[in-house]
């Protein structure tokens, strides 16, 4: 029997605003926005929850603001409905970097005795996960990809799995991008956008539905496809690929009514999917470039796309800008990494759901 | 539509691994030395380790002269020691060209290419230089899978995970979430970590690390770990794949479990709360399991605090029954390779199984009360293994089990 996913909450927190739609809005429209967030505004919020003594790092901040601004959106103001249901999927593969340079100038400066014993489990990048576990009291599965800018899409595919196997009940997955002072100039140079931290809520639709908390997009379904190296080569050089939708396991073969490809990061200008050809140019009226707006994202990307496509789906009447027009009923969300790999995810809005059936 | 729930049976079909007890070469010297207790625990020699209580770990000496060419130059030693398992777990499998073409590759690590990325921090922070980019693109936690995928022309799925010490047992446990769903047909799956200052520096300043110079797992006396380096990987796929292609099956992958402590960002649950849910998330979605587990390869550590903790979670999930399982630790002989130790233990599993032999826990002289199980000490036992299962637990209260059974 087909699961579907309901997403019921999100957030993106960018220094545009709370959402996805506001950071690519923004930025489309020509207003003028910083590169990094102003966590002064979020300050309280976090105080309210009692972290301990020390003081967080910005990273920290960032993850817990979403999360919090995520939990409200689904209307989950009394804590969790139940924690060891509850997991953690997360992509964090730059994050703790900043935590590694520290640690090493630390431990090379100093001798034996002066390691620092705090610092060094935050120089895992499993640290943010587990941490966030640690302040709602999330005990069910506890996941960190690390796959590079495909990481949070990875966490999306593996908080679907986990839900349909009945792992657990509820899922909160999140990526966060931050700006990092002693990162390398290579990450940089590679086409930084903005800090963002996003996080989704997802659940079972039924769960969701019995629950009354009202989904603000539904999860179909979610592939992976994979370049060869032949193909990245090509991409690198601006050529076109085609026929990627055929080949190799983890394709779509389903017929879908209307896509919009939401593509970011390597290979936007030439992957696409199309039913009858499975190929699709830029020429096409339904796109949206993702990364050609904001940027390379990193960790935060798989978040963020779905989330647009949540965004998009539920946008007001007064909305100055809009890719698509408002008749989409479902969007294809894909996410490509450097290494090839690409996730794809297809997006639906409740009422197509509601249509369809 | 793909998101439903599958049944698929996951089969080990190959097995692979690298560590310090048989340098590389092979699978099977691996498995002989295990069994015969040889300890693998030396004076480490690749840093300075002087002023620290620990000077020990387990280093890995050689292993380049087994690696394909191609490997031997630009690639950091993480991502060398991981294409070495990969080449003994595909030959082991007799997975060539073109079933390369469905296959995809999960990666658990805690710190992957660290060597690269202690000597780019070293350059840029201490030598005034630029750093070479190369080294950077190294350091990647990525770096690994995404090597092996180029190396092996691997199209399926592309995945790296970091669970802390889970992360080899996650990532198998994520392998076979690819298969039931149709993502891959076959897969490759595993860990690997180096040896390096900068975890043994964070090991050391945690008060974690032996100080008597042995891993004495359930010992009264135990005085903490031994770090190591290492990388192990299984091959699964689905078993009708298998039985089609012909290929050995070793055993089943019948179910695998995790959690998430949530109480302290080094230390476990006392109790073994989380641990133990770990444990029954993976038992319930099997019949019959909680009855028939006859060898449980624990995490087994050697700390004080570990030992303890797993020992109270296996009577939480077993009750009485646990006192009738078998246990042992193999970190008493091969240290603790980080990302890898889940995976190389669960290579273990396979190997007791088709072997009916239970390696060692070594170093032990003195019974502790509190860790009052059937630990296999000292030597081997031979015994037919139907169901067993491997645990692992890590920084952050991460937790992971996972059950395999004779096909």
């Amino acid at each position: 029997m087909e699961t579907e996913i309901a997403i019921t909450g999100e957030c993106v927190l960018s220094s545009a605003g709370e959402t996805a739609f506001a950071l690519c809005e923004n930025i489309v429209l020509g207003k003028k926005i910083t590169q990094q967030i102003d966590l002064q505004m979020y300050e309280k919020e976090i105080a309210s929850l009692n972290t301990g003594p020390r003081e967080l790092y910005r990273i920290q901040k960032l993850l817990l603001t979403a999360f919090l601004k995520a939990s409200h959106a689904a209307g989950l103001k009394m804590g969790l409905p139940s924690p060891e249901r509850t997991g953690i999927f997360l992509g964090n593969s730059y994050g703790i970097e900043e935590f590694k340079t520290e640690f090493f100038r630390l431990y090379k400066k100093s001798g034996p005795a002066l390691t620092s014993s705090t610092l060094f489990p935050f120089t895992n990048a499993n640290s943010l996960a587990s941490w966030l576990a640690i302040q709602i009291d999330a005990k069910g599965p506890n996941l960190t990809f690390v796959g590079g800018s495909t990481s949070s899409a990875e966490a999306i595919l593996a908080a679907c799995d986990a839900l349909v196997a009945d792992e657990c009940d509820m899922a909160f997955v999140g990526g966060v991008s931050i700006i990092d002072n002693n990162l390398s100039d290579e990450f940089y140079a590679s086409g930084f956008g903005y800090e963002s931290a996003g996080m989704l809520v997802l659940e079972k639709m039924k769960n969701a539905t019995l629950a009354n908390r009202r989904p603000i997009a539904i999860l179909k379904d979610q592939q992976r496809t994979i370049f060869t190296q032949e193909q990245i080569e090509k991409i690198m050089h601006k050529k076109s690929v085609s026929g990627v939708n055929d080949e190799a396991p983890g394709c779509f073969h389903q017929d879908i009514p209307e896509i919009v490809y939401l593509g970011n990061n390597l290979g936007d200008n030439v992957f696409s999917y199309n039913k009858n050809k499975s190929e699709i140019t830029k020429e096409q009226d339904k796109f949206f470039f993702l990364s050609d707006v904001i940027g390379n994202v990193f960790d935060a990307a798989g978040v963020l796309g779905v989330a647009l496509s949540a965004d998009l789906f539920n946008l007001p009447k007064n909305t100055k800008w809009c890719p698509f027009g408002r008749t989409q009923e479902s969007i294809l969300y894909s996410n490509i990494g450097s290494n090839g790999s690409a996730v794809k995810m297809l997006v639906e809005s409740p009422a197509f759901t509601r249509k369809r059936k | 539509m793909r998101l439903d729930l599958s049944t698929k049976e996951i089969v080990v079909t190959g097995v692979g691994v690298v560590t310090p007890l048989e340098c590389g070469k092979g699978t099977q010297d691996f498995w002989d030395k295990l069994c015969n207790g040889v300890n693998a625990i030396k004076p480490i020699h690749g840093f300075d380790v002087r002023g620290h209580k620990c000077n020990v770990g387990g280093e890995i000496v050689g292993f380049e002269s087994f690696l394909e060419d191609c490997w031997k130059k630009e690639y950091d030693r993480c991502a060398r020691l991981f294409a070495l398992a990969c080449q003994h777990a595909l030959q082991d499998a007799r997975a060539e060209q073109p079933l390369l073409q469905s296959m995809g590759v999960a990666v658990g690590t805690i710190l992957a290419g660290i060597e690269s990325g202690e000597r780019y921090m070293n350059e840029k922070f201490f030598l005034s230089k630029k750093g070479d980019p190369g080294l950077l693109r190294q350091h990647c936690l990525h770096a690994i899978a995404d090597s092996i995928k180029k190396r092996f022309s691997l199209r399926g799925p592309v995945i790296s995970i970091t669970t802390a010490c889970c992360s080899g047992a996650d990532a198998i446990r994520s392998a076979t979430a690819q298969i039931r769903n149709n993502r891959a047909a076959m897969m490759l799956a595993g860990g690997a970590d180096i040896l390096s200052e900068f975890v043994f520096r964070g090991f050391s300043a945690l008060n974690a690390l032996t100080t008597d110079g042995k891993v004495r797992p359930f010992d009264k006396r135990r005085t903490g770990l031994a770090l190591s380096e290492g990388a192990g990987v299984m091959v699964l796929e689905e078993k009708n794949h298998a039985y089609k292609r012909g290929a050995k099956i070793y055993c089943t992958l019948a179910s695998a479990g995790s959690s998430a402590d949530a109480f302290h960002m080094v230390r476990p649950h006392k109790d073994g709360e989380g641990l133990s849910r770990a444990m029954n998330n993976a038992l319930s979605n099997i019949e019959g399991t909680i009855d028939a587990v006859d060898y449980i390869c624990a995490h087994g550590t050697g700390t004080q605090y570990n030992d303890g903790m797993e020992t109270r979670a296996i009577k939480r999930v077993f009750g009485e029954k646990a006192y009738a399982i078998k246990i042992s630790s193999m970190k008493s002989m091969i240290g603790h390779m980080l990302g890898a130790a889940s995976a190389i233990e669960a290579i273990s599993c396979v190997k007791a199984m088709e072997h009916s032999m239970i390696p060692p826990t070594i170093n032990f002289e003195e019974p502790d009360p509190e860790c009052d199980l059937q630990y296999v000490v000292n030597d081997a036992v031979k015994k037919n293994i139907k169901t067993c299962m491997s645990l692992s637990a890590g920084f952050g209260g991460q937790n992971t089990a996972l059950v395999f059974r004779k096909a």
